[in-house]
């Protein structure tokens, strides 16, 4: 059940129309939340129900038993680690034979074929569960913080299956943290005209930047990807220029809606854009990019693995793992991970080439502006979309060396069906950007509001496609 | 505000530096933009959604002025305006000529009448209205100034088979005229709503010839298209390319599509001959013009071999009822696609309907 499709709008209307009847009553809520979000899932594939109610029951029992153990007992602190591992082997088991089973199989029948070997192939035909990477990883945060102290284990099983399977934020994120989902679950539900209207504000913008915005730019970024030999010099700029705003505006769209959903029901979700491609620097960048997996990956994974505890090697080696794995997630691809690879190696330069400046070292370069660093940022940024949208070493190599400034009979029709569709998005982010605001439209006057929203609805009518088209991270 | 008492502590740390965290050379958390919101009371949150509404609904209703006049969807136009000449003709005519869009510009009126005599009103809209326009068209002009002695009906051979879209009976001007008599549509309740959106939500339905519009702003306000008082479209300008792209996509279609007659145009034919009967109108029914190319294809005769069979045995059941079974071939130097004409050859084929009909 796609966001911008017209079942999901009666799914919702119909659900938050009970929803609302059932308004002083939070724990029936909490069913009706529950039994919507697995309708809302098993409506894509019911068998894979399973899988969700098997993570949720795993996560649940593991971190009830890990609570109940004493840390300051060396026998029980040895429990409680083997309980957690055990979690986390389930969680990433599942993961890793959904996702990313025929991936290393096929990585080593090819790694075999070159040093002579012959193997049969051991693909199976495993179909790849919607959502799979966001509902683990939020599940298995919740076993990690309750065995590193950090939350108490949820008495409440039908809060926790909600807190797994949270429609909204299910298939896509935010990855939320149980710290701050779980609290909302299990108090009564406050809707107030600030949360309605934000909401609505929200779930209006996210609309906006999937189906006006992403959809349509997203047919230029197809057309070049998928036909790169065709074209060269300026095309393949505008080209990954397109993706990087669709990618924009597919994503941070998905999380404006999973947030504004959410929030008209009462329930806060976790900003997860903050204007990335304003970012001034790679670690800015994750500031701004994706917040609940980079945060995520700080909080679960870099810190693990020693974080920058152990001098500036380490913390290089560590960014640099982080951001491999975390291109891992997105997909069982090698691109994938060559983008995550790109991005570790941006986050560990950039971090020695500012610890050389701090320590006297002078750039060649003095002092730029804040707006070359956001340009060469953003190119880097481009140069990671185009690691991650190719889908061999081939292409990338072939539209890089076919990059260049000549335009072709294209290039003018393009960059303005860019600016056509996406002109919306460019004004309104430097008036967020300016304001520091992301709710600026929310506090305009009541008959400018009024133009502005119609407008955005009157684009959504017309622009919008028809057939409704995939969010990109679903396929995560 | 969120209930904090499940956390036990939130434990800061130094980690926090390299990735989403407070970097060397950061900027602290504080300078990235955020979201604030101000106080809003629920009468504010009414009004404004209700503010919001109603300027939809203005350029809702702005679409559609815009629309009627400059869309460059010609389905869409032609409904429009020849029911709307329907509407406007004040005196009696001696030939009614109805159909679809090649007729629309394949039968001239004034090279008709000038063969014929008398007054002839070309009323040809789109293939996709099927033959129940035409059949609603002849009963709402007999209604208003008395039913035509004569009625030319021009129609693709692969109309037939096909069923009425809810859409394009939402751009019929007067509502509800599919409702009545032996042709009635019935529509469901998804039908309907498909019908009203249609109707009255230019800016949903009609988003296409929108978007075209607004992507083109030069030509934003330029008349796409020009009817002759008769209701003849004159058209200038051949594509014998389309015509032959056109011509295989015919061939194509028929290797999967046998010739049937839907219930809709069974019953249209039906009530043509009661209304012939009633109205002492004599009735002619023909195909297109076609590409000469389509024709000689062995495919293509054997596709239409039982349609002529069928219509000749409509011809057969009542004596005010015509069936041309000729087809008039045109090379595609003189056709748009494989059944439309340019003026020159639209006359052409008029002067040889009219020799056949006289």
């Amino acid at each position: 059940m796609l966001f911008n499709s017209l079942v999901f709008c009666a799914f919702f209307i119909a659900t938050y129309t009970v929803y609302f009847c059932l308004m002083r009553r939070y724990r029936a809520q909490n069913g009706l939340l529950l039994a919507a979000s697995y309708l809302f899932y098993g409506w894509w594939d019911w068998r894979f129900l399973g899988l969700i109610l098997l993570s949720t029951l795993i996560d649940y029992v593991l971190a009830g038993s890990i609570g109940r153990l004493d840390p300051d007992s060396a026998t029980e602190q040895r429990r409680r680690k083997l309980l957690v591992t055990a979690s986390i082997a389930t969680n990433l088991g599942i993961i890793g034979f959904f996702k990313y089973f025929n991936f290393f199989a096929d990585s080593a029948v090819d790694v075999m074929r070159a040093i002579g070997f012959a193997p049969d192939h051991v693909t199976l035909n495993i179909i790849l569960p919607v959502g799979i990477s966001f509902y683990t990883f939020q599940s298995l945060s919740y076993t990690i913080d309750v065995y590193r102290g950090k939350l108490k284990p949820h008495p409440n099983f039908l809060n926790f299956a909600l807190f797994v399977a949270f429609f909204p934020q299910l298939v896509a994120g935010p990855i939320e943290r149980a710290a701050k989902l779980l609290p909302q679950f299990a108090a009564a539900r406050v809707i107030t005209p600030e949360r309605v209207w934000t909401g609505l504000y929200l779930i209006l913008w996210g609309y906006f930047e999937k189906v006006v915005v992403a959809d349509n730019v997203g047919r230029i970024a197809d057309e070049v990807f998928n036909n790169y030999e065709k074209y060269q010099g300026l095309d393949i700029l505008i080209g990954v220029f397109a993706f990087a705003l669709q990618i924009l505006g597919d994503f941070s769209g998905y999380s404006n809606i999973a947030r504004g959903l959410a929030r008209i029901m009462g329930f806060d979700l976790m900003v997860n854009f903050r204007l990335p491609y304003f970012a001034t620097s790679p670690a800015d960048f994750w500031h701004r990019w994706h917040i609940s997996l980079s945060t995520w990956l700080r909080d679960y994974l870099y810190i693990s693995l020693g974080g920058n505890r152990y001098g500036q090697l380490i913390t290089y080696r560590n960014l640099c793992a982080t951001m491999l794995l975390g291109g891992l997630w997105h997909g069982a691809a090698w691109n994938f991970v060559a983008w995550g690879a790109y991005h570790g190696a941006g986050l560990a330069g950039h971090r020695a080439f500012s610890q050389w400046r701090a320590t006297g070292g002078k750039s060649r370069y003095g002092r730029v502006s804040e707006w070359s660093t956001i340009i060469l940022m953003f190119a880097f940024t481009l140069g990671g979309w185009l690691l991650f949208r190719s889908t061999s070493l081939a292409q990338v190599v072939g539209m890089v060396s076919s990059l260049g400034v000549r335009p072709s009979s294209m290039s003018f029709t393009w960059t303005a069906n860019i600016v056509f569709y996406a002109w919306p998005l460019f004004v309104i982010q430097l008036v967020q950007r300016r304001t520091g605001d992301l709710l600026v439209l929310t506090r305009l006057p009541m008959p400018i509001t009024a133009i502005v929203f119609a407008g955005i609805l009157a684009m959504l009518a017309v622009f919008g496609s028809r057939e409704p088209m995939e969010f990109i991270y679903f396929q995560f | 505000m969120v209930n904090s008492d499940n956390v036990i502590a939130e434990v800061p740390h130094r980690d926090q530096a390299a990735i989403g965290g407070i970097g060397i050379d950061q900027p602290p958390l504080e300078t990235l933009p955020r979201e604030i919101i101000r106080s809003v009371s629920w009468s504010q949150v009414a009004w404004t959604i209700a503010a919001t509404l109603f300027v939809l609904g203005a350029l809702n209703f702005l679409a559609g002025a815009y629309l009627s006049r400059y869309t460059s969807n010609q389905g869409y136009w032609l409904i429009k305006h020849k029911w709307e000449l329907l509407e406007r003709v004040d005196h009696p005519i001696d030939w009614l000529i109805i159909g679809d869009s090649s007729c629309n510009q394949g039968i001239d009126t004034e090279t008709w009448d000038r063969a014929l005599g008398g007054r002839s009103l070309n009323l040809c809209t789109i293939g996709d209205l099927l033959l129940l326009n035409g059949v609603w068209m002849l009963a709402a002009l007999s209604e208003r100034i008395g039913s035509p002695p004569n009625v030319l009906v021009v129609h693709v051979h692969d109309m037939w088979h096909r069923r009425p879209t809810p859409e394009l009976l939402g751009r019929i001007p007067v509502r509800g005229v599919w409702g009545k008599g032996n042709t009635s549509v019935v529509l469901t309740l998804s039908e309907t709503a498909r019908e009203l959106l249609s109707r009255y939500a230019p800016l949903v339905s009609q988003s296409s010839a929108l978007r075209n519009s607004l992507r083109n702003p030069s030509t934003l306000f330029e008349t796409k298209f020009v009817l002759g008082d008769n209701g003849y479209m004159r058209e200038v300008e051949a594509n014998p390319q389309t015509v032959e792209r056109d011509a295989a996509a015919h061939l194509r279609a028929l290797e999967t599509q046998a010739f049937n007659i839907s219930a809709e145009n069974r019953a249209a034919l039906e009530e043509l001959g009661a209304l012939a009967d009633a109205h002492e109108v004599d009735i002619y029914l023909t195909s297109a013009p076609i590409f000469e190319g389509l024709l000689a294809s062995p495919a293509f005769r054997e596709h239409v071999a039982p349609m002529q069979a069928e219509f000749r045995v409509w011809d057969a059941s009542n004596p005010r009822l015509h069936y041309i079974d000729e087809f008039q071939a045109f090379p595609k130097e003189s056709m748009q696609n494989a059944d439309h004409l340019i003026h020159d050859a639209a006359q052409v084929y008029t002067r040889r309907l009219a020799e056949i009909v006289r």
